[in-house]
């Protein structure tokens, strides 16, 4: 029992309100809480939906990353990167359209490349459960000449 | 909604990025912003005379080809709000689609 339902209790039990009156009062306190409740749910379903993943890198010029984005020696260089999440989602819509037979010589490939990934195992659905669980963190990836940073916004 | 407009913006020599020392030679600077709505009416007759060939195409691959067309519809739209930019001493690449 709440602190607000128990002093309409205490006044009807003093007699300052009647069995209506505190019946009205609690009422309307329930529906206080009912409202913030949802209030708070649609503002965690509105915090949980992020539009954007951003990738933020920032390397110092002789350092690999910088010379992998092509950059020269003598000054830092930074990449700033907003993906949309609808390019995303796309992006997992065509992997469903690559036919069954490429998918295994995909999944050699990138096994290959020490990512044991399975694209039939890759639906939408699991990229909603991703960017649900992606919405409140931040990856930073800091090295001795780089920093990268990713997060959804 | 698909993408209507891009912007391309590319710097390059030693002082692509703003300085108020300058040295060397001037900067070479490329700013485009591309009207895309222009090239998809452009591509859009094209599209509707290749659409058969691609029908034909995803049929022999076995690929349902309005679920094809769909999803590259959703790429196109998915490109919507991409920002990229590059920043290194000697050069700088922006590039914004919306």
């Amino acid at each position: 029992m709440n602190d607000r339902r128990k002093e309409v209790l205490e006044m009807l039990a003093a007699g300052q309100i009647n069995v209506e009156e505190a019946e009205r009062l609690i009422d309307a306190l329930e529906k206080g809480n009912v409202t913030q409740a949802s209030a708070s749910d649609s503002s965690s379903a509105a915090k949980a939906k992020p539009k954007y993943l951003r990738v933020l890198v920032d390397a110092a010029g002789d350092s690999e990353i910088a010379q992998k984005i092509g950059g020269s020696k003598g000054g830092p260089t930074q990449v700033n990167i907003r993906v949309p999440m609808q390019l995303l989602r796309a992006g997992v819509r065509l992997a469903s359209l690559i036919p069954p037979q490429a998918q295994v010589h995909v999944n050699e490939a990138l096994r290959e490349k020490g990512l044991t990934v399975d694209l039939s195992q890759l639906k939408p659905e699991n990229l909603e459960e991703l960017i649900d669980g992606l919405s409140d963190m931040t990856v930073d990836v800091v090295d001795k000449n780089a920093k990268v940073t990713m997060f959804c916004e | 909604m698909i993408p209507l407009f891009a912007v391309v913006r590319i710097s390059t020599g030693k002082d692509s990025q703003p300085s108020k020392t300058r040295q060397g030679p001037l900067p070479q600077r490329l700013g485009l912003w591309i009207p895309l709505f222009l090239i998809w009416l452009l591509l859009l007759p094209i599209v509707l005379v290749l659409s058969p060939i691609a029908m034909l195409g995803c049929l022999v691959v076995q690929i349902n080809p309005f679920r094809a067309f769909r999803v590259f519809w959703h790429i196109l739209a998915g490109l919507t709000g991409t920002h990229i930019e590059v920043k290194a001493p000697d050069a700088m690449v922006l590039v914004r689609i919306f």
